[in-house]
């Protein structure tokens, strides 16, 4: 039987892979800011790039946990993202109860309560069987539930002035948040190419059965992305409560259903296996800008609501599609 | 009057040439074998026919007219029915469902239940299945509901039936009114293809055999002047009458090498009998034998990868429960089958090589790139993806990344499948290199000629023959001949079930 | 023949729903004070009816393997598209509104049925998308609650009796269940199995299942779209947001009433069932004076354990009786 030898160029197709990565959101983020330019005048000066840049971290940090999960493979998504954010941003100030001291245990009480309802997505995914969308969509609502039943509706609690910082510029007008998920997503970026349980998760995404064939624990493996991704979306919560001033209901519901097409522009293959925090961050800053441009050109929120739908169909189709049937 | 005639049938899929230029024809009533080998292209000819694949080149020609089998549809249409292999039959539809559903029949707009039970139970009848007609597919026990797909294929007339290794589940009884039913279709003008790889039952039910070889055709032939051993040299390539009578006569072996391993009693999945084993420290042991007789069952079992498996190493016993606990006791486990088993697709080089030594075992490999480059892997860089390899350098990788681990026992499972010549010498040597430093080998192969590659330079070796779960044969030294191996792999004396 | 009878019921998949319905409903009608009356029985009708109508609608799709995320938004659609055109603005009729709200969940119905069937695009994911067009596009027309229907529709449908024998709201659930089970009674009903139990094999038997995949999401959508119009009998105005919750629990109602999430199995009966439980066991929550704040988290760990406990048991069954069919 024959095999078909190495073509020359595939090392081009290579280099143009990771530009592509790149370059294509970069080129769509200049395209929409040019867009903006021509619909008000001040959309794309110095200072409105800031605050879009700005109010994009938490959609990003949305889009990093969603990563995890969509990298651990077998369609995995995570419709929890959204709804663990909004809890941990209203669990967080009615533990402080306006004392700043308190603020690390509420940290840890939040990342904790989310690593468990992230354990029990994987639980239910993996052990049960249950399709990842419906598994997590209900576990949204139970979050959501969880949330109100906690903060009986009021999340009492001033916001300690260290979380507020985050809103407060760092330097030459970037703001702490800004930093911040910079940070993150670089520390989690090192952490899936370094470590090997990360590393692990982009085999376990790619080929679970080749994964469990080289003594990969696969069951631990998904685990681990199912809670990373929910402590995730715990750290997104608290960064938005600190940079909005404000803890309300629900608040980052509307993050879910945009970190994945966030996710998937930035690169992640939805079978799983490929992913990267930083271009998920353009993706994250894509969406943003496409949110805002919607408002600025004076759309009602209908509109906006219906025009990412439509967005999310279309990058579903051009980036994922069922086998034929036929051969 | 129904005849086929196919001219120069071709198909490839990606760089796998599964049929190449495959010519034949069949006359009314004819009962024609189609017999070979592990990827002889048997069943891509059935599913060419079927409609399901559609050839590259070539025609097929029913009673005298060219036709274009462009959907199973299509193939319906034309009267071709094809049985398959894996069962087209719905488990929780009831099985008079099944078996019309092609074609339901109506009563203005809703189902004619009436005549479904009716005309399903005339077929069923044939097969004493009738009580069965209204039950869920999913109940049945498989040998019933692999007569439910002869049945099946039996209700819609055909006038070219190809029925596809139908027979393994099978009991003698089921088999012997398969048979009835062939007759008649055959007194009825049908013309038929009878795949299978049971040769008693080609002799007992076919007039005619067309023997396939790596996709080509080597033989068309009346079966009634034919030996088996004319037919098992043809399929193997070997002239299996030539056979070496000096198996008495081995090479000295080392008798100092320690038993590394020993299995006892185990019972390879889907046979009853249970199989027994010891492999020596720095042996190769190749696995022959007919497809499907327990060569795979047998180094997966030994991966833990059937369940638990209990086993004497070193003395002490061991048991294994899942291939990561193997992994850690330093197996290793090569597929075949690369796409779904072995390579991580759009993951590096890199890292398919150290998937195992770094992930698993700890132990961070820092001379990746140097293996890939002493396996002479074609790459630019070891930082692409795996899928952008030849086929032939994508296996040498995912064997770098076992290799690597210094495994103790090393198990193949066809692990050259789908490789060109000269890569599989390659992989022989890695074998041989693998074994003077220690580690034992058990390396599967569906091609007698490769093992005996691999064992004829290497005097700590044997080759086993598999047969129904059991090994019914070994050789050693000189005694390992391709003719040798093709001679052996059906039991000789008495009938063949 | 009578055993052969249990034993079939004993293994069929809606068993364990209509224990639960029957257990519940004993359990509010001695717990709940006033529950077994005509009137406040009535009323449980009227409040299960959209429900239920939108379990109908799930169930073919479930058997066909998919799934529809965006019924709840449908309901939203339609709801608005009704009130606006009955509103000043339009003057429409309320037949004439009706229609059009139907013909918008039709649209999205074959939006989803184009999008999975031909596109072949996740269903889950494709319906989430979907959700938000027409839920966009709901609070778009009427971005805020308000509108009045017809309080002669409410009245009908509330306190309306058919021949004096039938409720009224029991139309908006006895005609879509003889729909499907007409349906069913038809090849088509075969094939919808046959294309949930593996759509591989259902092609090569010769079934369209693209158009069989369409034809399921349009009639969840024409499903949800009644619902919602039953929905409007019940609260008489407009509102965006009105039908958001429903897309979980029909999900959750169907899943109870026995119907495979993985596909092949179940029936419209079953899942009807599975939201008369449903709404049995929200009585039970509000009337065990849970806190306002607690009832969102008990309904939500409700439909949890529904459809967990749903699916251990179907793969406890499915152990019994082994499967060779590839």
């Amino acid at each position: 039987m024959s095999t078909s030898p190495d073509t020359p160029g595939r090392l081009s197709e290579l280099l143009s892979a990771s530009a592509r990565r790149y370059l294509f959101p970069l080129f769509l983020i200049v395209l929409l800011f040019a867009v903006g330019h021509s619909i008000t005048g001040g959309f794309a000066t110095l200072g409105n790039i800031n605050n879009l840049l700005t109010v994009s971290c938490i959609l990003a940090v949305a889009t990093f946990a969603q990563t995890f999960v969509i990298l651990a493979g077998d369609s995995g998504i995570d419709l929890s993202v959204g709804s663990i954010m909004s809890m941990s941003a209203l669990m967080v100030p009615t533990i402080c109860a306006g004392e700043a001291s308190r603020l690390p245990q509420a940290v840890i009480a939040s990342i904790l309560v989310a690593a468990v309802f992230g354990f029990f997505n994987a639980a239910g995914v993996m052990l049960i069987g249950i399709p990842s969308l419906v598994m997590t969509f209900i576990m949204s609502a139970v979050v959501d539930g969880f949330t109100l039943s906690y903060t009986m509706g009021q999340p009492t609690g001033k916001i300690p002035d260290i979380l507020l910082a985050l809103g407060q510029p760092a330097f030459g007008g970037v703001r702490w948040i800004l930093v911040v998920t910079l940070i993150i997503a670089i520390v989690t970026e090192l952490y899936l190419r370094t470590t090997r349980s990360g590393q692990s998760i982009f085999l376990v995404g790619n080929n679970r059965r080749a994964a469990a064939l080289c003594g990969i624990n696969v069951r631990n493996t998904v685990f681990l992305a199912y809670m990373l991704c929910a402590v995730l979306a715990a750290l997104g919560g608290i960064l938005l409560v600190g940079y909005s001033g404000s803890s309300i209901l629900k608040m980052a519901n509307s993050n879910t259903m945009l970190s994945v097409p966030a996710a998937v522009i930035g690169g992640v293959n939805l079978s799983g296996g490929e992913g990267n925090m930083l271009s998920g961050f353009l993706g994250a800053i894509i969406f943003t800008l496409l949110t805002n441009l919607l408002v600025a050109a004076g759309l009602p929120n209908g509109v906006r609501i219906l025009i990412q739908g439509s967005a999310l169909l279309v990058i579903l189709f051009v980036y994922t599609r069922d086998r034929k049937l036929r051969q | 009057m129904s005849t086929l005639e196919c001219q120069g049938l071709t198909k490839s899929f990606g760089a796998v040439q599964a049929l190449q230029n495959v010519s034949f024809s069949i006359a009314a009533g004819e009962v024609r074998a189609i017999f070979g080998g592990n990827g002889s292209g048997k069943s891509t000819l059935a599913k060419i026919l079927g409609g399901s694949v559609f050839a590259d080149q070539g025609r097929i020609i029913c009673a005298g007219q060219p036709v274009n089998v462009t959907s199973p549809v299509a193939a319906k249409n034309l009267g071709i029915i094809v049985t398959s292999q894996e069962l087209s039959l719905l488990g929780n539809l009831t099985v008079e469902e099944n078996l019309q559903l092609c074609d339901l029949p109506r009563r203005v707009l809703f189902t004619d239940r009436q005549r479904i039970h009716q005309e399903a139970m005339l077929v069923l009848e044939r097969f004493h299945l009738e009580k069965f007609a209204r039950s869920p597919v999913a109940s049945l026990a498989p040998n019933q509901q692999y007569l439910l797909e002869f049945a099946k294929a039996l209700i819609q007339k055909p006038k070219i039936l190809v029925i596809d290794e139908i027979t393994s589940a099978l009991y003698r009884e089921d088999v012997a009114q398969v048979k009835a039913v062939i007759n008649e279709l055959k007194a009825g003008g049908c013309c038929q293809l009878f795949i299978s790889h049971r040769l008693n039952e080609l002799y007992d039910i076919c007039e005619s055999i067309t023997i396939l070889r790596n996709g080509e055709l080597v033989e068309t032939a009346p079966l009634a002047g034919i030996s088996e051993d004319h037919l098992l040299s043809q399929v193997s390539g070997q002239d299996v009458t030539k056979v070496i009578l000096r198996s008495r006569q081995t090479t000295r072996l080392d008798n100092s090498d320690k038993t590394f391993l020993k299995v006892r009693d185990l019972a390879l999945p889907g046979f009853t009998d249970s199989v027994s084993l010891d492999i020596a420290q720095g042996e190769i042991i190749g696995v022959a034998g007919l497809q499907g007789n327990g060569q795979s069952g047998l180094v997966r079992s030994l991966f833990a990868l059937e369940g638990p498996i209990g086993m004497e190493c070193d003395g002490a016993s061991l048991k294994l429960s899942n291939p990561s606990q193997a992994v850690h006791h330093g197996f290793a486990f090569v597929s075949g089958d690369r796409e779904r088993e072995g390579t991580f697709s759009i993951r590096s080089l890199l890292e398919n090589t150290g998937a195992v030594t770094d992930l698993v075992l700890g132990k961070k490999n820092r001379h990746k790139e140097e293996s890939l480059r002493q396996y002479r892997v074609a790459m630019r860089s070891a930082r692409q993806p795996i899928r952008t390899l030849s086929g032939g350098n994508q296996q040498k990788v995912v064997l770098a990344r076992w290799t690597t681990t210094d495994p103790r026992l090393f198990l193949a499972d066809d692990p050259t499948k789908g490789i060109d010549v000269t890569a599989r010498r390659e992989v022989h040597s890695f074998m041989h290199e693998l074994a003077r430093r220690g580690t034992s080998v058990v390396f599967v192969s569906s091609d007698s000629e490769e093992l005996v590659d691999l064992t004829r330079t290497y005097s700590n070796s044997r080759v086993i023959i598999m047969y129904k779960g059991q090994i019914i044969q070994t050789l050693k030294g000189a005694a390992i001949s391709a003719e040798n191996i093709a001679y052996h792999e059906v039991p000789k004396g008495g009938s063949l079930t | 023949m009578s055993k052969r009878l249990l034993s079939r019921l004993a293994n069929s998949p809606q068993l364990p729903v209509i224990v639960l319905a029957v257990a519940f409903f004993c359990w509010n009608a001695l717990t709940l004070r006033g529950f077994f009356t005509p009137a406040s029985l009535r009323e449980f009708l009227n409040l299960m009816v959209p429900l239920g109508c939108l379990t109908i609608g799930s169930s073919m799709v479930l058997v066909t393997g998919g799934l529809d995320l965006s019924v709840g938004a449908v309901v939203c659609l339609v709801n608005v598209t009704v009130i606006t055109l009955m509103g000043k603005n339009y003057g429409f009729s309320l037949a004439a509104a009706i229609g059009v709200g139907m013909l918008a969940a039709l649209g999205i119905g074959l939006l989803n049925g184009l999008v999975v069937g031909y596109l072949r695009i996740n269903a889950l994911l494709a319906t989430f998308a979907t959700q938000s067009v027409a839920a966009g596009a709901a609070l778009w027309i009427m971005p805020r609650p308000g509108g009045r229907g017809s309080t002669a529709m409410v009245k009908w449908f509330k306190s309306g009796w058919l021949a004096g024998v039938i409720p009224t709201s029991a139309l908006f659930l006895l005609i879509p269940l003889v729909i499907w089970y007409l349906i069913r009674a038809t090849p088509f009903g075969v094939w919808l199995y046959a294309v949930g139990q593996d759509e591989q094999k259902a092609f090569l038997s010769g079934i369209r299942t693209r158009g069989v995949k369409l034809m399921a999401y349009v009639f969840s959508a024409l499903m949800a779209g009644l619902g919602s119009i039953a929905l409007l009998g019940n609260i008489g105005g407009g509102d965006p947001n009105v039908g958001m919750s429903l897309t979980l629990s029909a999900m959750a109602s169907t899943v109870i009433g026995g119907v495979s999430l993985a596909g092949g199995e179940g029936d419209a009966l079953g899942a009807l069932i599975g939201a008369v439980f449903f709404n049995l066991i929200i009585y039970t929550v509000f009337g065990a004076n849970l806190s306002v704040f607690y009832q969102d988290l008990a309904t939500g760990l409700i439909i949890l354990l529904g459809i967990v406990g749903m699916t251990l048991y179907k793969q406890h069954n499915v152990r019994k009786r082994r499967d060779f069919t590839g």
